[in-house]
């Protein structure tokens, strides 16, 4: 059997029935990793021996009957994003200036995820420092999407969706700033969640804008995600944004039934540039969730418009405040002598980040400058609060919204390095959703006519997972989208 | 709002970084594009809106116990 097929939920039977060892399922894994990374190469570091004892020791705790009750992550390996803090393997952001930064300190969602006993193989290939949606701006080798080698993977957790795409994981972690977790999840034909902000920790993120970023799952189906939520959520005293509520168990979502759910979908919204194939798979997709019950209501987002402008300014601007810690002076490699403190400022910014950082970080601070600030950065967060009330309006009637993840599928490597303004674009459907906080969710809906899958979007209001949940796995148990793999070009 | 390679350079200078020539001609004619994109925000009107940083209210140092 190869294992590094099944999904979590089908692994834990195997593992809880005894009938495969953690060990097993880890060598099929790391096996599958050998065999595909020369083609997607979705890996930054990886930690094969330490990845096997991980494994193995779970194996004997189970086999003494130490533990009780398995968590349901127990023996399942996954993978990280690479701007998660991790002590005994390096973080680099995909950054030169972090390619050496060995953290003294672990992320909360690292944490919990060891307590689950799931087993850490790698961290995983992004944007740097999570800026960018392509994959492209890496300084290491970039990732190729599963689907098609000369396409993107998509961004900035293009590491993450793509090695669960090619069975190298059984779930990752990514995070997603404006739709990083969302975009890369429908490029790659997976589910990705992006969940309510503050639900789960990012303590021990390395943060592009605080008020957006959020930690979330990249899964094969719906009931994973379910899964890897419940192990991921909780309070956390360590970041200042979390969320003090208790969490469900995520997995009683998991219900067959959309009956009575309201569902608004925005044909303002979708009247953009939007691909043929994108719309017929969002509007096949409508259609079944009205004949299963469900009532679809056009909705009105006044503001939904503004939502990328408003993006680029309070993200760049968060950036621009948040990459001052990386002047050269806490990390960064060996460059010789460097008299003055502003000089090794200046050579970091030279030659150790990358073009699309340091935009970023002048869009943000001539956003924040003092002759620009009330028209840019104060307008912008006007504009939020007028687009957070449109959400806030439309869910008083509403269990959700639906609109296709991207307006396209994976486009190919360098076609949009030239177009800022179409790849922000490419984010329309996505960024609202940190604007306002809410939680998201990309599923598999279809294929456009080149093969490439697409992803469907469900947004829910504040911690309405459970509305997310629900519409989800009725949409998957009622199609086969999300059991379609990729056809990779050196199969094992 | 027009952005020139003098006005990209100056706030490379505030902002600590380095830039070539070439980067900061390249730099100035995309996001002399980007803020003429991001200037469509102007149309709307904001008046007497409160501005939104963070979507809940973030906890304090004071929330937190003393603890080792």
């Amino acid at each position: 059997m190869e294992l590094y097929k099944l999904t979590i939920h089908e692994a834990r039977e195997l593992l809880r029935k005894r009938e495969i060892s953690s060990r097993e399922l880890t060598k099929s894994v790391l096996e599958r990793i050998r065999a595909t990374e020369g083609e997607i190469r979705s890996f930054i570091s990886i930690d094969f021996n330490n990845a096997l004892k991980q494994a193995e020791r779970f194996d004997k705790m189970q086999k003494k009957s130490e533990l009780h009750e398995l968590p349901d992550l127990a023996g399942i390996p996954y993978g990280l994003k690479d701007n998660i803090c991790t002590r005994n393997m390096r973080t680099t952001c995909a950054s030169r200036i972090m390619e050496y930064f060995s953290p003294v300190y672990e992320g909360t969602v690292v944490k919990k995820l060891r307590d689950s006993h799931a087993v850490l193989i790698g961290k995983l290939n992004m944007d740097e420092f999570a800026i960018g949606s392509s994959g492209e701006t890496s300084i290491f080798p970039h990732t190729r999407n599963p689907w098609s080698a000369d396409r993107v993977p998509g961004g900035s957790s293009g590491g993450s969706a793509a090695s669960v795409a090619a069975d190298q994981l059984l779930f990752s972690l990514g995070s997603d700033t404006g739709g990083s977790i969302r975009q890369p999840s429908s490029f790659c034909g997976i589910v990705g969640m992006k969940p309510t902000f503050g639900a789960v920790s990012c303590f021990g993120l390395v943060p592009f804008a605080t008020s957006l970023d959020q930690i979330g799952p990249l899964c094969k189906d719906v009931t994973d995600c379910a899964i890897v939520m419940n192990a991921i959520t909780g309070f956390d005293a360590r970041d200042k944004a979390s969320a003090k509520i208790k969490h469900p168990d995520y997995t009683t979502f998991l219900i067959d039934d959309v009956s009575c759910m309201r569902i608004g979908f925005s044909q303002k919204w979708m009247a953009g540039n939007l691909n043929e194939d994108v719309r017929n798979a969002i509007e096949k997709a409508k259609a079944m969730f009205e004949d299963m019950g469900a009532v679809i209501e056009e909705v009105s987002l006044p503001h939904i418009e503004y939502a990328v402008p408003v993006y680029f300014l309070i993200s760049s601007a968060e950036a621009s405040y948040n990459l001052t810690g990386v002047d050269g002076i806490r990390m960064g490699y060996e460059k010789g002598a460097i008299p003055e403190l502003d000089e090794l400022a200046e050579y970091v910014g030279m030659h150790e980040l990358g073009s699309a950082v340091k935009k970023r970080i002048l869009l943000g601070n001539i956003a924040l400058c003092s002759e620009h600030y009330e028209t840019y950065y104060m307008k912008a967060l006007k504009v939020r609060t007028l687009i957070k009330q449109d959400f806030a309006q439309a869910f008083e009637k509403l269990d959700l919204i639906l609109s296709p993840t991207n307006p396209d599928t994976a486009f190919r490597f360098g076609e949009m390095q030239d177009n800022i303004v179409k790849m922000y674009e490419y984010d329309a459907f996505t960024v609202p959703v940190n604007l306002a906080g809410l939680p998201a969710m990309s599923i598999p809906c279809g294929f456009d006519s080149k093969g490439l899958p697409i992803g469907m979007q469900l947004i829910g209001k504040h911690f309405g997972e459970e509305a997310l949940f629900r519409a989800a796995y009725t949409f998957e148990q009622n199609t086969d989208h999300h059991l379609k793999s990729p056809l990779l070009r050196h199969p094992q | 709002m027009k952005l020139t390679a003098q006005y990209i350079e100056s706030m490379a200078k505030l902002s600590r970084l380095e830039l070539t020539e070439m980067e900061k001609n390249a730099y100035a004619k995309e996001l002399d594009e980007v803020f003429r994109y991001i200037d469509k925000l102007q149309q709307v009107n904001t008046d007497g809106v409160q501005p939104t940083d963070f979507i809940h209210v973030i906890q304090t140092i004071r929330d937190r116990k003393d603890e080792k």
